[in-house]
This record gives structure tokens, C-alpha cells and sequence, in this order.
């Protein structure tokens, strides 16, 4: 009987063991699967044309090899000509245009899918159902449909007046299509709806209003979800591309996505300054990394309930 | 029912009738003159040049290191029109502003005048966007310039353009359009010229003449005649070694000819082979016997190494691996010439045959004169047909839109005139490393500050190259003079000099309801090279596979 148990517990060892290697093998091929984009993009900010160039390619580069010039230069300024002063790569307005957006965006989106996934959640009125319904439907239509509808509004609203667009106008128009978003408030709606009735029936006794509920009850309860939104959609907004290089008609305005796009390649070649461009792309990306170790639980535990990720 | 219908009509009247009146607010003055050109006798109508303020937005994608000099000349423009402000605006790159100004035109906000590519432009005629620039080009006004605080005040200005000075080929890309209308204008024009490895040439020269090649001691072939591919292939079997790996102890390489751009491979052989391809109309005629001995004559010079494409070695340009002497020549763009030098700066282990003499000639022709018939081999099989010289021109032009108002016009129109004078175009081609879009330019005397310490005019920029080549490059420049900085750009915009006679555009038009648009046809006719090169698809199948995908 002994035998037989210390058998068991070798064979429970050794299947633990295989199955440890295999869990971890397959974990640590996929984490380098996910690292070596960065890699990448790291050692390329820091190499030479030529070592870009090389062939085969160089995997590795000691300190001493490290081509730091790449990204000085985003941060050159013209010393002559009529552009005297100013910076080659306007990098900092591109990333105070991008911060500017997210945080709008961001805020904007919060406020209405709260409001609206409370109001589908909660709110008893006529037709909510069918409403909400319609509503997600059109997750089924692909954005990129919207963007001419949205063109056209934005256009008739006046925020894109090509001759005289102001930086408010570029805002306006940047954010306003994107301040809601279906499956926010789908997800949102969700959570909401798992807040027992009790507690609303119970503040309602005690004479609190909707508004004061959402904000004292579900909002406090719902914390995790509305922080996961908030990361997820502001990660969105940072990287937002085609809608703001269709909507801004000044360099200035842009963010910093549409800046990487050609402000590295040579446009008689056609050949992109690919040193550079990782540089900038390295240093756009920062942020985004700092924001997910703060909040990497928050990210993880938003992902873990939705099965999503940004 | 009635009532709607009248009033859809009367406000479909009204727009109508807004649309077609542009209020003139020129005229204070008309005098008529008579003046002679080179080509006649024109009767001007001289008129006080307009002073309401204008403000004139031009689209483009340049970035910091062009815009400099584009910032000065509309500094110059403005001071000498002291009413209009050019607004310059960078819209990233090209799709973004082709996207941008196709969608604008639904909604009437698009640029006074753009950048772009004869297929944009296309796109822009089709849809009644563009202006036609025949109105300034053959106008008979004549302005006088009255504001005091002009550069130019008391001058008289000319609308009209003589296009006599303008390259050839470029004019013929400009009025490609509908009724032979000019809707833009060259201005960043760039053309492919051939780099070729002259340290190894050099070891060859013994060879190459007793092949019937004439090449100097020091391994020069002819600038101002090209070579034959008959004349390429007779190198392949003297420059190529017999395994596809140089030969560094032999001075052989592993391929001889690389085309960077396998579009334009396709587009500039079709027209060298006298093989239909499209035409503005947006008629595809790839499919014919001609295009298909083309595609059998590549085939078997990609087989023997004779051509090869960048592919081969996983690359987009073949500037690297000719670098590092895998090819020993290579055709590829005038603005990317720098890529093919091997500098000090280049993993030296890479360099297979060091930092190397670099000549470049005219991209090869199937023969010297256009017209002639030719029969090309390749060892088994005979490709006969007549030939025509042909290089291609690229780069985008300038047009002005419909909606701006008379006046925007006017100055878009005489800003583009201003930025293409032979003075500036000189200045644009040696700051930016385009090509000049007037001929007149290849003899301005302005002098351009290149650096601090080293200025020169287009004329004396051009012979840096040609004082090199008659030396046999033997000249007696110190080591620190700036010439051979320039050496290399200096020989490029020489070779393109010499093929601005036989420049040939790509027609372009934008997809129709039953074919695919001129540039992604391009895109496609590169594929099926590419297809042909790396043996997935025999040429007949490559051609197919090419119709198939353009033609819907």
C-alpha cells in the first residue's frame, strides 16, 4: 500500500514537473513573442542606418555601440531659415496634442457611459430594451463606416474649416465622435445590473435620488469596470490615427501617431529613417507602459472579468 | 406634389447659377498691348494686378527638411504680393492627403492648390475639382503691379507660361488629362539612373573592350549614350561569377543588374519593348504577345542572374546588397542615390569588396536610337521587336482646385509659375536633390549655398561630375574640397540630363467600375515580376494572375 502511494506521489511529481515545463515553456514562448516587438523597436531606436541596414541583422548591440543621436535628434531645433528656433520634430506638441485628446476623450467617454449603461441598467422606461438593442447592433457596423458620417457632421458643426480651423475646432473635432462608446456601456451596463435591487430599493426609502445613488452606490461598487474603461480608452484615444489626421488640417494640431507616420521618411526616396522613427515611437509608448505598471492590477483584474484587453 | 417639385427645381436652379458666376473684382484699368514672344505676336491686356487680401492654403507632405527652402520662397512671394499669404501645410504624406482632399471635395473644403501624383490628379478631374491651368497658360493678360511695398512694384507680371522651357515628359504627364488639359504642373520630379560598381568594372576593363564595349582605363562607360541589354548581358557573363556568391579574389558578383522598383520595371520595359501597357483613358492593354515576350526575356535574365530583384536578399532596395558587392549594379531612384555609396560608416565585415568606386550611367536601353528593331537572346530563344529608348519620371506635381475664389487662383497660379522659374527650380533641385522641371534651369548662373563654406550655381554643380569624368577620375581636388560631397549627386542629375529627352510617364487614372486605378496597377504589374522572380508563377501564369487581379 505504501508502494503504491510513494508511486503515486513520484508519478504526481513527475506529471507536475511536465506539466510545470510545458505550462512555463509555452508561457515563456508567447512572452517572447510579445517582447520582441519591443525589443525591437529599442534596439533599432538606438542603431545606425547602416546597422539597420546590416545583413544578417544585428541582435544585439553593446552600450558602447548604442547610437544616441537618434533620439537627440527629435528634439533638434532649426537654427536658420524661416523655421529659426523651432523644433525639427515638433515632438512635444504632438504628445501634448495626443495627452490633451486621451484626457478628453477619456472623460467624455466615462461620463456618458455611465449615464447611459445606469440609464439601461437601472432607469425603468418605455421601449429601454429595444433601445439598448438597437444600440449594440450597430457594434456590428465597422467604424470605419462612420467616418464619413462623422466627417460630415463634424464639417457641419464648423470644426473643420480648412482656411481658419482654430485649435478648439481641432479638439472638438477629434473628440466629440468618440466621447461614447456602445460596448463601454455594454460592459458597463453589465456590471451595473449585478448591484442587488435591494440597495436601490433601500435608498430610495431613505428619499435619495437616481443621480445621488449612481454616484454614492453603483459608481463606488462598479470602481474596477469604470477603471478599466478609462485605461482601455484612453490607451485607445493615444493611438488613435485616421480620424485625427482626417479631421486637423495643421501640423500643429495633429498627435503624435500621425506625426511618426511621415515625418521620417524621405519623401523624394520614399526611404523612412526607420532609427528615428523607433526613437520616437520608443519614447510615445513610455507613458503607456508607466500608465500600465501603475495600474496594471486594475488592468488585469478589468481584463480577467471581460475577457478583453486594450 | 407639384409644389415640391418646383422647388426642388428652383433651388437646383439656383445652385446651379451660383456655381457658375465667379465675381470679378479685378479690372480697374485695360489697356491693350502688343507684344512679341519667340512664338509670335500676342496681344496682352494689361490690367492693375488685384489688391484684396488673399489668403492662399497649399497642402503638401513635406517635412522640416524640405520646408525650409519652400518657406523662403513664399517669404519672396509675399514680399513681392504684398496682399496674399501663403498658408504651407504638411499633411503627412501622400494617402493621407489624397484621402483628405477627396473627401473634402464632397463638402467644398479643399486646398487652394496641393501636391500630388498624376493618379490624384486624376482622381480630382473626374471629380470636377481641379482647375484647368490652360486658363493662366495661355492667357494674354498682363498685370501691372501697383502696390508700393512690392519687390516688384511698377513691374509688369505675364500670366502666361511658355512651356517651351519646361522638359518634355514632364509636360506630356501634366495635359494627360481630358481634353489635353494641363490640371497640374512638374515641380519634385525625380527619374531612375543606374549605380555601377567601377572597382570592379576596372579589373574587367581588358574583357569588356575585347567584348566590343567601349569603357575608359579607369572603368567609365559612356554618360550620354546607355547601355544596351545586349550589352548588359555580355557583362553578366564578364562581372557575374558562375555561383550565385561574389568572387572578391575574381572581382565577380552573384548578380549583375538590380531593379529597385519592380513597378517601374515593368511600366519602362513595356514602353522599351514597344508593349502596350494602359493609356489615360484607363484602357488596360497588358494583356498582348508583346508584354508576354517581355515577361519570357525577364524571366530568363532573372534565371541567368542577369537581373535580379531585392527580394532576392529580403530587402525593399537593392542599395545595401549592392553595397556589400552581391550585385554590381543596381537602377533605383535619383533622390536615393546615397544609399548606394559605401561610406566608412558601413559595417566595414559587410563590405565585400571595401568602400568601392561608385559611376553611374543611364538605366540600359534595348537600343541606341528609338524605333530600331532589335532582336534580344537568350541563349535558346530570339525575342524580336522594336525598340524605344524610355526611362521613367516620377514625382509628384502642383494643381490648383475649383473652388477657390478668381483671385486665389491667380496667385496659387502665379506662385506656382514663381517656384518653377528656372532660377528656383535650379535651387529646389540642388537643396533637395529633385530634378529641375525647365531645361533653362540646367544653365542657371544663382548661386545656392550647399553649406556654410561652399556655395555653387546648377552649372557648376553639374560639372563636378563632368570634370571628374573627363579626368578619367583622376582630378586633383584636395581631400577636404566640398566638390566630392557632391560628386555623386552632381553625376546623377548629369545622367538625368540625359535622359530628360527620353523621360516616359505612367497615364494616370483612377479606378473605374471595371478596372483597378493606375496606381495599384503599377502595384500589381510589380507583383507579377516578382511572381515571374521567384518562380511561384511562370510568365504566362504571373500575366494572367495580373489581369485577373486588375481587371474586374
Amino acid at each position: 500500500m505504501a508502494e503504491v502511494f510513494v508511486k503515486n506521489e513520484k508519478s504526481y511529481k513527475v506529471q507536475k514537473i511536465i506539466s510545470n515545463v510545458l505550462t512555463f515553456s509555452f508561457l515563456g514562448a508567447i512572452a517572447i513573442v510579445v517582447l520582441v516587438p519591443f525589443y525591437w523597436m529599442i534596439l533599432t531606436s538606438l542603431k545606425s542606418s547602416t546597422m539597420i541596414e546590416s545583413i544578417p541583422p544585428i541582435l544585439f548591440l553593446k552600450p558602447s555601440q548604442w547610437q544616441i543621436w537618434n533620439y537627440k535628434a527629435l528634439f533638434e531645433i532649426v537654427e536658420s531659415g524661416p523655421r529659426a528656433g523651432q523644433p525639427l520634430f515638433p515632438f512635444f506638441t504632438y504628445m501634448k496634442n495626443t495627452i490633451v485628446i486621451s484626457i478628453i476623450t477619456t472623460i467624455g467617454t466615462s461620463i456618458t457611459t455611465i449615464l447611459a449603461a445606469f440609464a439601461f441598467a437601472r432607469l425603468n422606461f418605455k421601449g429601454r430594451d429595444i433601445v439598448f438593442a438597437i444600440i449594440i447592433a450597430t457594434m456590428m457596423i465597422p467604424g470605419e463606416i462612420f467616418i464619413l458620417t462623422n466627417f460630415l457632421t463634424i464639417n457641419k458643426l464648423g470644426w473643420y474649416d480648412i482656411m481658419n480651423q482654430s485649435y478648439s475646432d481641432a479638439i472638438f473635432a477629434m473628440t466629440l465622435p468618440f466621447m461614447t462608446s456602445v460596448f463601454y456601456t455594454f460592459y458597463l451596463r453589465q456590471t451595473f445590473k449585478q448591484i442587488p435591487n435591494e440597495l436601490y430599493y433601500a435608498a430610495k426609502v431613505d428619499g435619495t435620488t437616481d443621480f445621488k445613488y449612481l454616484l454614492k452606490v453603483m459608481i463606488p461598487v462598479a470602481m474596477p469596470t469604470i477603471i478599466t474603461i478609462i485605461i482601455l480608452n484612453s490607451m485607445g484615444a493615444w493611438s488613435a490615427y485616421i480620424w485625427p489626421a482626417m479631421v486637423t488640417t495643421k501640423d500643429q494640431f495633429r498627435l503624435v501617431s500621425n506625426g511618426l507616420r511621415g515625418a521620417f521618411t524621405d519623401s523624394g526616396s520614399g526611404r523612412t529613417d526607420y532609427g528615428q522613427q523607433m526613437a520616437s515611437a520608443a519614447l510615445v509608448t513610455a507613458p503607456l507602459l508607466v500608465v500600465f505598471f501603475v495600474f496594471r492590477k486594475q488592468i488585469m483584474r478589468g481584463v480577467s472579468r471581460s475577457g478583453i484587453k486594450g | 406634389m407639384k409644389k415640391i417639385l418646383l422647388s426642388v427645381f428652383a433651388l437646383l436652379t439656383v445652385f446651379v447659377l451660383t456655381g457658375c458666376v465667379e465675381i470679378a473684382t479685378t479690372t480697374t484699368t485695360e489697356v491693350t498691348t502688343t507684344t512679341t514672344s519667340g512664338t509670335g505676336t500676342t496681344a496682352k491686356v494689361v490690367m492693375d494686378l488685384p489688391d484684396e487680401e488673399v489668403t492662399i492654403l497649399f497642402w503638401h507632405i513635406y517635412g522640416s527638411g524640405k520646408t525650409a527652402l519652400l518657406d523662403k520662397f513664399i517669404d519672396e512671394f509675399e514680399a513681392m504680393y504684398p496682399n496674399v499669404t501663403i498658408e504651407s501645410q504638411s499633411q503627412s504624406d501622400y494617402n493621407t492627403l489624397r484621402e483628405k482632399i477627396n473627401t473634402g471635395i464632397g463638402v467644398n473644403q479643399v486646398p487652394t492648390m496641393a501636391l500630388g501624383y498624376p493618379d490624384h490628379f486624376a482622381g480630382y478631374v473626374q471629380a470636377g475639382a481641379a482647375y484647368s491651368l490652360n486658363n493662366f497658360i495661355y492667357s494674354n493678360i498682363r498685370y501691372e503691379v501697383m502696390d508700393s511695398t512690392s519687390t516688384i512694384a511698377g513691374e509688369f507680371v505675364d500670366v502666361s507660361l511658355d512651356l517651351e522651357n519646361f522638359v518634355p515628359g514632364y509636360l506630356a504627364e501634366n495635359n494627360q488629362y481630358v481634353g489635353g488639359q494641363y490640371y497640374s504642373m512638374p515641380y519634385s520630379k525625380s527619374t531612375e539612373t543606374m549605380a555601377i560598381n567601377r572597382t570592379v568594372v576596372k579589373q574587367h576593363v581588358a574583357a569588356i573592350r575585347a567584348a566590343g564595349i567601349d569603357v575608359s582605363d579607369e572603368g567609365f562607360f559612356s554618360h550620354t549614350t546607355p547601355l544596351t541589354f545586349t550589352q548588359v548581358q555580355t557583362l553578366g557573363t564578364i562581372l557575374l561569377n558562375d555561383t550565385a556568391t561574389t568572387d572578391v579574389a575574381n572581382f565577380q558578383c552573384g548578380y549583375l543588374l538590380n531593379y529597385d522598383s519592380s513597378g517601374n520595371m515593368f511600366i519602362n520595359m513595356s514602353r522599351q519593348f514597344g508593349a502596350p501597357y494602359t493609356n489615360s483613358a484607363g484602357e488596360i492593354l497588358i494583356n498582348n504577345d508583346t508584354t508576354k515576350s517581355m515577361l519570357n526575356y525577364i524571366n530568363a535574365m532573372f534565371t541567368s542572374r542577369t537581373f535580379v530583384l531585392p527580394n532576392q536578399f529580403g530587402q525593399l532596395y537593392g542599395s545595401t546588397n549592392f553595397k556589400y558587392g552581391d550585385i554590381c549594379m543596381t537602377v533605383g531612384s535619383t533622390a536615393g542615390v546615397l544609399y548606394n555609396i559605401p561610406t566608412s560608416l558601413d559595417v566595414a565585415a559587410n563590405l565585400k569588396f571595401g568602400i568601392f568606386d561608385v559611376d553611374f550611367l543611364q538605366v540600359p536601353q534595348p537600343v541606341a536610337t528609338s524605333g530600331q528593331a532589335v532582336t534580344l537572346s537568350d541563349g535558346t530563344t530570339n525575342y524580336n521587336f522594336t525598340g524605344s529608348l524610355s526611362s521613367v519620371q516620377q514625382g509628384p506635381n502642383i494643381g490648383i482646385f475649383k473652388n477657390a475664389s478668381t483671385n486665389e487662383k491667380l496667385f496659387a497660379w502665379l506662385f506656382i509659375k514663381y517656384i518653377t522659374s528656372a532660377e528656383n527650380t535650379a535651387l529646389w533641385a540642388m537643396d533637395t536633390g529633385y530634378l529641375p522641371v525647365r531645361l533653362s534651369a540646367y544653365t542657371s548662373d544663382v548661386l545656392i549655398q550647399l553649406t556654410p563654406t561652399f556655395s555653387t550655381t546648377y552649372v557648376d554643380f553639374l560639372s563636378i561630375a563632368t570634370d571628374y569624368w573627363t579626368a578619367d577620375g583622376d582630378v586633383d581636388w584636395a581631400a577636404t574640397d566640398e566638390r566630392w560631397d557632391y560628386l555623386h549627386s552632381s553625376m546623377v542629375a548629369n545622367i538625368a540630363k540625359n535622359q530628360a529627352l527620353y523621360y516616359q510617364y505612367d497615364p494616370a487614372f483612377p479606378a473605374g467600375s471595371s478596372s483597378a486605378g493606375s496606381a495599384t496597377i503599377r502595384v500589381e504589374a510589380g507583383y507579377c515580376l516578382e511572381n515571374i522572380y521567384n518562380k511561384s508563377k511562370t510568365p504566362t501564369q504571373a500575366l494572367a494572375f495580373l489581369m485577373n487581379q486588375i481587371d474586374w
